[in-house]
């Protein structure tokens, strides 16, 4: 019963890998032009919720933990705003072969571990091969699965080989952090997750490792052997670990932290608020992120699943885990559930203005978007309770709720429990669904639950959670027959079409007939609904305005801090006491 | 006395076994998979096998329990956090000293405040006074930490900007002289302590309070005034020496209620002990670092248990070693 | 009834305790009866207001009233302090009843099994219970009763002890009174005093841990509500938000100190060593 192996490019990832890197065209984002001479040291206090597991990049899995790595570390080359070019960075250049089937990195020579040691090539080689170990367990595993080789003629060349042509060959060769070879070689790579490298970590970065207080601060000391020569401005970088929103919020406002990510929408209106054009001293940064929530409906008969699941019969084919679920196996229904829910409504009370309404799967921050080619289904209760009422779904009992066959229309519906957005989505939908005669109970279930144990079998009725989107538009891993038997795979989605759509957008190397493609596969899912979108998120952050030359888009906040900056008349207590 | 200690210690081994057992039990019973935040939707299946046999969670569940006594025995080993790689000791020794500080400063104001509210409001018995100390310190015994611990957050460190929010130290501690050290570890400590202390020091407070009444009221004590011995000698040395016992029989009681209370006042806070690590593990299923707090917290109650034994058969000899009568 | 009134009348905790606890129970039972709003019913269009007249405690993030979320609360919060007490209590008796009569191996092992459920950091292990698993009024029920019946068995079995060795029992065991008969007639009612002064003061310490719960964010699920669960939804913002978690925090306090008053004054008529203090 096990699935053949899936050669996914990249996909909806548990979270969002941060780029970071100089982009030529530097757009100023503070109103006012520095035309200042740009003044060396400070510090930046970063507050984090949680504290890093890791910093090793082939370890390490939560966003705070990339975030810190992003400015120890540095890739062969780095992306750029528009998703599909890169900037050079270990790399100085690279170059196809006549075939396209090889690509060679030349690499800079003059780069040094913080640890003072030359990077070469071997690094790079090292690298690969940890980063393909199954004993490693690297979460971006997947993107070297179209690399066959890679090697290295001398110390400043290394070529990477490839199965098949692609769109994504240079994304998929230069994703990962490089790490030492001489340090980590030591380490066997079935212990990598308790090393001593991911609490010491040791990269090429313009910022180097330099302590971890548990469950305080992690802090970064300025490279001063960093390979672009004046970089970085900033002295030091602490992440200060305040797991509480409240204190968080306070500290914020306080100075005593500078920087803050994921700040409720709420809250984040109060901070604009303050802001009025310079007002306050924390300074409003929005951009579009990568998330967006859903609820994800269970297609099919979770009994007729596990009961195929037990059978042992090898011939077995995807049609026999397939019993349409009571409820919401018919699209007429879900598109009724769409209808039934006022989306815009939603949206704003729980993100107060800050999401985008979404209806297909397609996020806007791909290339691949197109909201023309979507379905919408706007918010029509009584279009709603007429498609039910098609279905057979009345309330022939008269208790308020509707029912079929003497089923009554009641369901749970699941989300993660400590997330407070969607909570408020799942308590509004009971609420808006009652209102048709549907009768919803939420449940708040712990993650290691929800995701361990209730959405890979299927064995739940729908379910309120949120993907973190990749770079490059790939559903297979959600939509995918092939992935039917997999974790994420949870709706029990099952569409020939939708199979061969998704293998002809793989299979072309023409951007143009791709995204044919990707229209078709937007305009099939808006119409199946497995899944109700419904919103995009954009992100909540705030920094103190003392910080010059701040950007940000749709990469994240942590695009170039090397060049961030703080004129000295604006250095605080922290920056003082750390000179002297 | 040995052999009290002896005996007592002889008597915690079944509390403590059973009660690790136990916690192993519910957490490795616990519907869910630990691993599944380790997994990424593009990764290939095998990945998950491998997490699996990362933890060791693949194997039977006597297996399991077998490996980690066999560990802990003959290694003293609690085994890593499958969070972030790191062994459990260490993990614990770091949280544990920020809350051993809170508990303590906690539990000797409790001790002052109480002790010394509680003679006052006796001797003033049925005054005005008393009366406003009663009703204070019923207030504070019947408030949840957490609201006490909102409010006070919400007064002294959002409105007024009087004192940090979180942490026990500025990040620029070490920059800062002894002097400047000092208070700003008062600055940290001063709202969680009143948080924990206030209500310990009301439960410290009732019992003062009605142990020196009872006693002014006693024969002996009318004797020994009759006898022309000082007020304040009878008032320190005999009437607050009997009311001070039932306060340590209640030590047993009173460990793991401050355990307890650090969970909500270092989430309140951020502060880096053992109550925030051991929500923070239950919430990641983080099962080593679970199961060796929870040991932890075992022998801190039998010790604690132990300590209020020993102290009161010390303080008074009429009783040695007799199973305490709680009510 | 008179009785009643005039034992309560003749203590000035009791009777202060009585009085908030009855309003307590009358407004969260009567309350949602008169109240225009029902207690799970949003309006997105009203919500976060702070309190007005036709909101005198404000709405929540969903536009619901707080004043009947709070009623509605009340009967959450009340019911299941009181349902874990009545079980714990419960349990405690049989298991007292059990140790001091069976005696030998028996009352050993549920003498040892009372120390190391004492020994129990509480909060640690209902977290773990409930955090690892689901959430429902049930099982915190449940959980909050089994680490709760310790102290009654314990009061009981040593009352029980102590009043077998009185005489009168002794005789009415020698006149070969049935073994029922005593318990129910003759030491029960003796014991009943002690048993209900702690089971009052159970109530407010349950009510304390289940709104300790609720704020680790593991209380009732949506849209029930404790007052602990709206109190910790107030508290993403408690200056902006101030009306959610003052209101609900301010009941669950007068809850707590009018069972502890009702506690104390108990107490003191039952137990004469206490009396002449207050």
């Amino acid at each position: 019963m096990k699935t053949t192996h899936l050669i996914i490019v990249v996909c909806l990832v548990f979270a969002l890998f941060s780029c970071d890197s100089k982009i030529k065209n530097i757009k100023q984002s503070s109103s006012e032009t520095d035309t200042t001479e740009i003044a060396d040291g400070g510090t930046l206090v970063i507050g984090v919720r949680s504290e890093p597991e890791s910093l090793n990049p082939l370890t390490a899995l939560s966003q705070t933990s990339r975030n810190i790595i992003s400015l120890v570390f540095r890739r062969l080359a780095d992306l750029n705003e528009d998703l599909t070019t890169f900037t050079p960075q270990l790399a100085k250049k690279w170059v196809f072969s006549s075939d396209s089937m090889n690509l060679t990195f030349h690499l800079r020579t003059d780069v040094l571990w913080h640890d003072n040691k030359p990077f070469t090539a071997a690094d790079v080689v090292y690298s690969y091969q940890l980063q393909i170990n199954p004993n490693v367990a690297w979460d971006g595993i997947s993107y070297k699965a179209n690399i066959t080789s890679v090697q290295a003629p001398d110390d400043s060349t290394v070529v990477f080989a490839f199965h098949k042509k692609s769109l994504s060959m240079l994304m998929d060769a230069v994703e990962g952090y490089i790490v030492p070879k001489h340090i980590l070689e030591h380490d066997p790579p079935e212990k990598m997750h308790e090393s001593h490298f991911n609490r010491n970590p040791i990269g090429t970065g313009p910022f180097r490792f330099l302590g971890w207080k548990d469950q305080q601060t992690v802090t970064l000391i300025k490279n001063i052997s960093y390979y672009e020569i004046g970089k970085p401005h900033l002295d030091r970088i602490i992440f200060k670990i305040v797991p509480d929103n409240l204190n968080l919020l306070t500290q914020l406002k306080s100075g005593e932290v500078d920087l803050v990510e994921g700040i409720y929408p709420k809250d984040f209106q109060g901070i604009v608020k303050n802001w009025d054009g310079g007002k306050s001293s924390v300074r409003p940064v929005s951009y579009m992120g990568r998330r967006y929530d859903f609820i994800g409906w269970n297609l099919i008969d979770p009994d007729t699943y596990q009961e195929a699941l037990q059978n042992e019969n090898t011939e077995i084919t995807i049609t026999d885990y397939i019993k349409p679920n009571k409820f919401f196996g018919s699209q007429k229904v879900r598109s009724a559930l769409t209808m039934a829910i006022d989306r815009d409504a939603l949206t704003n009370a729980v993100n107060f203005g800050m999401a985008l309404p979404m209806n297909s799967p397609a996020p806007p921050i791909l290339a691949a978007y197109n909201e023309d080619a979507n379905i919408h289904w706007l918010y029509d209760p009584r279009q709603a309770r007429k498609l039910l009422s098609e279905e057979g779904w009345i309330d022939s009992d008269k208790d308020g709720i509707l029912d079929k066959d003497g089923v009554a229309f009641e369901f749970e519906m699941v989300t993660e429990s400590g997330n407070v957005r969607w909570k408020q989505v799942a308590t509004i939908i009971q609420d808006q669904l009652g209102k048709i005669g549907i009768r919803v109970t939420p449940r708040l279930v712990e993650p290691a639950l929800l995701y361990g144990k209730m959405l890979p079998p299927k064995d739940f009725d729908a379910v309120v959670i949120g993907w973190v989107v990749g770079l490059t538009m790939d559903l297979a891993p959600l939509f995918h027959s092939s992935s039917f038997l997999t974790p994420f795979h949870f709706t029990g989605y099952y569409s020939p079409r939708y199979d061969s759509l998704d293998s002809a957008s793989k299979n072309t190397l023409d951007p143009e007939t791709a995204q044919k493609y990707y229209n078709d596969i937007a305009r099939l899912l808006s119409y199946d609904l497995p899944y109700t979108w419904l919103y995009y998120r954009l992100e909540c952050s705030a920094i103190h305005k003392r910080f010059k030359n701040v950007m940000s888009d749709k990469r994240g906040m942590y695009i170039n801090p090397e060049d961030w900056w703080i004129p000295l008349n604006e250095r605080n207590r922290t920056d003082k006491l750390f000179e002297g | 006395m040995i052999s009290i200690i002896l005996k007592r210690a002889l008597d915690s081994v079944p509390t403590i076994i059973i009660g690790i057992t136990l916690t192993f039990l519910i957490v490795h019973l616990a519907p869910g998979d630990p691993g599944i935040r380790f997994l990424d939707p593009s990764q290939p299946t095998e990945i998950q096998q491998v997490i699996q046999k990362r933890f060791g969670l693949n194997e039977p569940l006597h297996v399991q329990y077998w490996n980690w006594v066999k560990r802990i025995l003959f290694h003293f080993d609690f085994g890593n956090s499958f969070y972030n790689g790191k062994p459990s000791s260490e993990v614990l020794r770091s949280a544990l000293l920020p809350t051993i500080l809170l508990a303590s400063c906690a539990l000797i104001f409790a001790l002052i405040t109480g002790i010394l509210l509680g003679i006052l409001a006796a001797t003033r018995s049925n005054t005005f006074t008393d009366r406003t100390i009663t009703m204070t310190m019923m207030f504070f015994f019947s408030t949840p930490a957490f609201w006490l611990g909102i409010m006070f957050l919400g007064v002294f460190s959002i409105q007024l900007g009087w004192l940090p929010s979180s942490h026990l130290t500025s990040l620029y501690h070490d920059q800062l002289n002894t002097i400047g050290r000092f208070t700003d570890y008062i600055q940290h400590l001063l709202l969680p302590v009143l948080t924990l202390g206030l209500p310990l020091a009301a439960t410290f407070f009732r019992y003062i309070r009605s142990g020196v009444i009872e006693a002014l009221r006693s024969d002996y004590i009318l004797g020994a005034r009759a006898r022309g011995i000082g007020y304040k000698k009878i008032l320190f040395q005999y009437c607050l020496k009997n009311s001070l016992l039932p306060i340590i029989s209640l030590l047993g009681v009173i460990i793991p209620a401050l355990l307890s209370g650090a969970v909500i006042v270092e989430v309140i806070f951020s502060l880096p002990g053992m109550g925030r690590t051991m929500v923070t593990a239950v919430f990641g299923r983080d099962y080593p670092i679970i199961l060796a707090a929870g040991t932890l917290a075992f022998f801190a109650v039998v010790a604690g248990n132990m300590i209020a034994d020993i102290t009161y058969s010390i303080i008074d000899p009429r009783i040695r070693y007799q199973t305490r009568k709680n009510s | 009834m008179k009785r009643i009134v005039n034992i309560i009348c003749s203590d000035k905790s009791l009777y202060a305790g009585s009085i908030l606890i009855g309003i307590i129970i009358i407004f969260s039972l009567t309350g949602p009866l008169l109240s225009p709003y029902n207690y799970s019913s949003q309006n997105l269009s009203e919500a976060l207001q702070s309190p007005s007249i036709s909101h005198p405690l404000g709405t929540d993030y969903y536009g619901r009233d707080v004043l009947a979320r709070i009623m509605h609360g009340g009967q959450i919060t009340l019911g299941i302090a009181l349902l874990a007490t009545t079980i714990a209590v419960l349990t405690g008796i049989i298991i007292g009843l059990i140790s001091a009569f069976v005696g030998g191996w028996l009352d050993r092992i549920l003498m040892r099994l009372v120390d190391i459920m004492l020994g129990f950091p509480k909060l640690f292990i209902i977290l773990l219970v409930i955090g690892m698993g689901y959430s429902s009024i049930g099982l915190i029920i449940l959980f909050l009763a089994i680490f709760s019946w310790m102290e009654i068995a314990r009061i009981v079995r040593s009352e029980v002890l102590v009043i077998r060795e009185q005489l009168y029992i002794k005789s009415a065991e020698a006149i070969g009174l049935r073994r029922r008969r005593i318990i129910f007639i003759h030491i029960l009612p003796n014991v009943m005093g002690t048993i209900i002064v702690s089971s009052v003061l159970l109530i407010s310490t349950l009510i304390l841990i289940e709104s300790s719960i609720s704020f680790l964010g593991l209380g009732v699920q949506p849209p029930n509500a404790s007052w602990g669960t709206i109190l910790t939804e107030g508290r993403i913002d408690p200056i902006g938000t101030w009306w959610i978690s003052v209101f609900s925090g301010i009941f669950i306090i007068a809850a707590i100190i009018g069972f502890n008053l009702i506690g104390d004054g108990l107490r003191n008529i039952l137990d004469p060593k206490f009396t002449e203090n207050t």
